[in-house]
């Protein structure tokens, strides 16, 4: 197995390529290249960057990424009833997450605190390749950008044989390798144990990474749509396996703010295999997962 | 005697010296007015004058003709230009229709190359006893 890590995103990706493809040596290269094209098009914290403009300038012809993404999301919005809501921009902001994670003050003095409601209007018009904001509205794709860059590397890698890229948790194969699946690993606090996978992605999302106080208090980056303030749940964390990256994140996050109970019933109810890690320490199993 | 004769003779001689000079005014005026001299003048006219007063009659019926066709000629190219200007604006919404539609089919195609990573299968995942090659953790 030849692997080949990087630092893109806020995180690292690890990619792995099966030992006996017949790579060439550019491969990873191609992968790194393109992490860092669509960084450059996704990040909020360069103001050169395309979502930075559109954000900037309310309206906007773009390139077909963020085109793509965009509606991805907005799709997700409205499958997951607003848990996943790409307009979660000013809230994420309000909660202190206004830079890059490792330029933020663990620590800083309490400021506005008041919630940023999310659900405000996009406009997407491929005939055009316009998109429009609402009045105040502005978009953060921190949610669904990496399991996209991990398709399209994915797609790339494919082409030299079975792969499996990772991007801080967000990971997606293609093609078996010769044991059959690719065993990942699900940290839990009774234990980690391994998922063995065959196609598709897994995604994780959780309170438990890119923590910081604000005032004195406890904030994290993942957003309720509704309230516009870091959400509340009894679960510490989610990973769950699905179609893709991009559906795995969205996943994730919709079923971290369902909260243990519910998250488990819907988990069912749509087949979506699951883990769920409880903030008592207690973890369930959903979805077919057993 | 003598003298009262004397003055009738007087009378009647101004009488005729008035006469003489009216017949004499009158021939000469009609003379003058017969203005026998032109008919001489007309009898010796310049041939050359003759030939260029019959070129300039046709001279000016040539540029009267010159004017007409000028007239007619760029009444017709005014037509054919107005014709012009109306393909060449008919030619330009067409191009620009057929750019408007080239532009959404390349927006299409771009959008059909690029996936869609929303439902794009069913994973096939399970929990296994093998060694992990990596793991997954809160992104």
């Amino acid at each position: 197995m030849r692997t080949h890590a990087f630092e893109a995103m806020g995180t690292t990706v690890e990619c792995l390529l099966e030992e006996d493809a017949s790579a060439d040596g550019n491969s990873f290269g191609e992968v790194e290249d393109e992490f860092r094209r669509l960084e450059e098009i996704f990040t909020r914290f360069d103001e050169g960057s395309e979502l930075s403009r559109l954000n900037r300038e309310g309206s906007l012809e773009v390139g077909v990424e963020l085109l793509d993404v965009t509606e991805l999301a907005l799709d997700a919005r409205e499958r997951t009833g607003g848990r996943f809501d790409p307009t979660v921009h000013d809230a994420v902001v309000a909660a202190g997450y206004d830079r890059t994670f490792d330029d933020l003050d663990p620590d800083a003095p309490a400021g506005d605190d008041r919630g940023r409601p999310c659900g405000g209007r996009v406009v997407v018009d491929r005939a055009s390749s316009r998109i429009e904001l609402g009045e105040g509205v502005h978009l953060d794709f921190g949610g669904i950008a990496k399991g996209y860059a991990v398709e399209r590397a994915c797609d790339l890698l494919a082409e030299q044989g079975p792969c499996l890229i990772n991007a801080g948790g967000d990971l997606a194969v293609r093609g078996r390798p010769g044991q059959g699946v690719w065993p990942v690993e699900v940290e839990t606090p009774a234990g980690a144990f391994t998922l063995g996978l065959e196609s598709g992605a897994l995604a994780t999302s959780g309170s438990d990474r890119r923590r910081w106080r604000r005032g004195g208090e406890e904030r994290h980056h993942l957003i309720d749509p509704a309230s516009g303030r870091p959400a509340e749940s009894d679960l510490l964390r989610v990973t769950v396996a699905a179609g893709s990256a991009v559906e795995g994140e969205v996943l994730a996050k919709a079923l971290y703010l369902a909260g243990a109970e519910r998250a488990a019933a819907e988990a069912d109810d749509l087949g979506v295999p699951c883990v769920l890690v409880l903030r008592d320490g207690g973890v369930v199993t959903a979805g077919g997962l057993s | 005697m003598s003298g009262k004769r004397a003055a009738p003779r007087r009378t009647l001689v101004r009488l005729c010296a008035l006469a003489t000079a009216l017949a004499i005014f009158a021939l000469a005026w009609l003379t003058i007015n017969a203005r026998p001299w032109q008919a001489e003048a007309k009898a010796m006219r310049d041939p050359r004058v003759v030939a260029l007063e019959g070129r300039e009659l046709q001279l000016q019926q040539d540029a009267r003709d010159v004017r007409r066709l000028v007239t007619e000629r760029f009444s017709s190219y005014r037509d054919r230009l107005e014709e012009r200007k109306k393909a060449i604006a008919a030619a330009e919404r067409r191009h620009r229709r057929e750019l408007r539609r080239a532009k959404r089919a390349a927006a299409a195609a771009a959008a059909a190359r690029t996936p869609r990573y929303v439902t794009v299968g069913v994973p096939v995942v399970s929990v296994v006893a093998l060694a992990p090659v990596t793991k997954t953790k809160t992104s």
